[in-house]
């Protein structure tokens, strides 16, 4: 165990040891699992792998949370179907959570363990409650950890409108669950700030209940971390993620920002999020080999989505239209756009949700991340036995 | 966007018939009030989602903290002698003294629920002598109880999305609706005999004054909303 795990054993240790004391407990159970049929169209001629056309059951979760006395939460949750697949996908982890939260300070709420980041409001959406079977690829958890091991301090001012949040954490993401560390041992610092009007907006995509006075809410965040690498030292395996940017041998700046607005069923998510990268060694495969005086051993990577989507409570059903584009790496072509479409339906008295999504990818330029096909359909049910 | 502009202004045609406008709103130093009632003095008292009950002045300010504490307070009613306070987390009745606001005994409920499943709703119909319970959704339903809280009957609702809250006025049981935004005016056997829509964000307590208004509580936005039903109804 690192020295960062440790401090937050013995923090993690002490107040459920502190709330044990008091007989105010309580403890809940919750059984989520999904399903789903993947199926894509326009393949790249010379692409013959069609292993994507498949079935999949994407979650079996089961949650446990409760009250540890009065001002203690805890949280854990993992997922059966990802454990026996040995996955570590950051859109569909193992370990969901193991954290707990105390609300008992004035000055503010703290979360320890593991658990989400305080860091991009799409990040606090549930699977569960989005119309969509994916997230945007810039928010999906390929650029930067969703969730991770380590403190968040929440203030809430002004009624509630405006949150506060800042963390730090190990910086490797899910990785950490690996029981490894970065040779810097050095961690990532996080902040987050939001704002809400006229009440505090949940973290949902559908306006379910038709707000009947428009709600919005608006929020920044950022992150930085150092995991330089100690001279003769490397990045264990699987730290770095899919493109080599969630962990970099260097000083890693992520900033982002979003907007959400919910009235009468309709509603409106944005964000953007940027990732600057400076790094160490001037042969960094994130460099392409391209030199210093092109460079500055500077990378950015970035991206965006916008969705809109109207609920209607009359039919039970949801539809959402998803706009995104990212760039991977600013040095390269490495652009990509696409267009989604979703639909759900949730009918009465029932705990399960039919979902389907569509998506057509408009621009490619397939130097790193070749998706060899142009549509694909996801149609699936998920069933929250909440 | 441009469309979404072009509908608010369209929204005022469309606006519901049965809307009722409120007539004076404030807010309350109470964090997330779940339910309140009339205390006889002019203020009300107000349960909090926190398991906290307080006093508080006309215009929503604490007058007085108990020591009372919940888990998760969501109702709160009152006969000659007591409140009556429903902790949906725990499902349990707390019987409270009406000046100290101290907690005197509490009953476990016999209703066969989920965790934080447990009576969203609680009020006392005098006339009847017996308390009505209701929880929130999935399903919603209405229980009726004796006076030492053993169950009498039960129903199923289906008119509502959710009830939040309800309350007892002039023989007829007024129940709130938070995912509806809608106040029903229902019978003793829950047929409902007229319903207004309410823009209230989250409303989750109901009760009316002594001057006869219907007061509002919203959880979310921490305000009391005071509405004058129509004089035939």
């Amino acid at each position: 165990m690192n020295k960062f795990g440790f401090i937050t054993f013995i923090l993690f240790a002490w107040f459920g040891n502190l709330q044990a004391q008091e007989d105010m407990g309580n403890i809940s159970m919750n059984a989520r699992s999904s399903f789903y049929l993947n199926q894509r169209w326009g393949w790249d001629s010379a692409y013959t792998d069609r292993k994507q056309n498949k079935f999949l059951l994407r979650n079996a979760q089961l949650q446990i949370r409760g009250n540890a006395g009065k001002y203690s939460r805890f949280y854990f949750g993992f997922d059966i179907a990802q454990i026996i697949s040995k996955g570590n996908d950051p859109q569909n982890p193992a370990l969901l959570d193991a954290s707990l939260q105390y609300q008992g300070f004035s000055f503010a709420d703290i979360l320890l363990g593991y658990d989400k980041v305080c860091y991009s409001r799409n990040n606090q959406v549930s699977f569960f409650d989005s119309p969509f079977w994916q997230r945007a690829e810039i928010s999906g958890g390929a650029f930067y950890g969703r969730r991770d091991i380590g403190i968040t301090l929440h203030k809430k001012l002004f009624r509630k409108k405006l949150g506060l949040w800042a963390g730090v954490y190990s910086g490797l993401g899910e990785a950490i669950l690996q029981g490894l560390n970065a040779p810097s041992g050095k961690y990532e610092y996080v902040m987050r700030a939001e704002y809400s009007w006229p009440v505090v907006v949940k973290y949902r995509e559908l306006d379910e209940s038709h707000s009947v006075i428009p709600v919005f809410s608006a929020g920044i965040n950022g992150k930085y971390c150092d995991k330089s690498l100690p001279a003769g030292e490397i990045f264990a395996a699987g730290t770095t993620g899919e493109f080599g940017s969630k962990v970099i041998n260097g000083e890693k700046y992520t900033y982002g920002a979003d907007v959400n607005m919910m009235w009468q069923g309709f509603s409106v998510q944005a964000e953007i999020h940027q990732l600057r990268m400076q790094l160490r060694d001037s042969t960094d495969g994130l460099l392409n080999g391209l030199p210093n005086i092109v460079t500055n051993r500077t990378v950015f990577t970035g991206g965006f989505f916008i969705q809109s989507n109207y609920f209607s409570k009359k039919l039970q059903s949801g539809i959402s239209l998803r706009y995104e584009e990212l760039n991977y790496n600013d040095l390269v072509n490495g652009y990509f756009a696409r267009w989604g479409v979703a639909a759900c339906w949730k009918p009465k008295k029932s705990k399960c949700m039919l979902k389907a999504q569509y998506f057509y990818n408009l621009k490619e330029e397939a130097v790193i991340d070749n998706l060899n096909h142009r549509e694909q359909i996801r149609i699936g049910l998920q069933i929250n036995l909440k | 966007m441009r469309i979404l502009f072009l509908i608010s202004l369209l929204y005022p045609a469309f606006a519901s018939a049965d809307h009722l406008p409120s007539a004076k709103k404030l807010y309350t130093e109470v964090s997330e009030p779940s339910d309140l009632i009339p205390d006889g003095k002019g203020g009300f008292i107000v349960v909090s989602d926190n398991g906290t009950l307080f006093r508080t002045d006309a215009q929503g300010s604490i007058t007085q903290k108990s020591s009372c504490n919940g888990q998760d307070y969501e109702a709160i009613t009152s006969d000659n002698k007591y409140y009556y306070i429903s902790d949906e987390r725990s499902r349990n009745i707390t019987v409270v003294d009406k000046e100290s606001l101290n907690c005197l005994r509490s009953y476990p409920l016999d209703i066969q629920t989920g965790n934080n499943a447990g009576l969203e709703t609680f009020f006392f119909d005098p006339v009847q002598q017996v308390f009505i319970g209701i929880t929130e959704k999935s399903p919603i339903v209405a229980y009726t109880f004796s006076s030492d809280f053993k169950i009498l009957s039960s129903k199923e609702i289906s008119f509502a999305s959710d009830i939040s809250s309800g309350c007892f006025k002039d023989g007829f049981y007024y129940l709130l609706s938070d995912e509806d935004h809608r106040i029903f005016k229902c019978k003793s056997d829950l047929d409902i005999i007229a319903s207004w829509s309410v823009k209230i964000i989250n409303p989750e307590g109901i009760c009316f004054d002594p001057s006869g208004s219907m007061v509002i509580c919203s959880d979310e936005m921490q305000m009391f909303f005071y509405y004058n039903l129509p004089a035939d109804e």
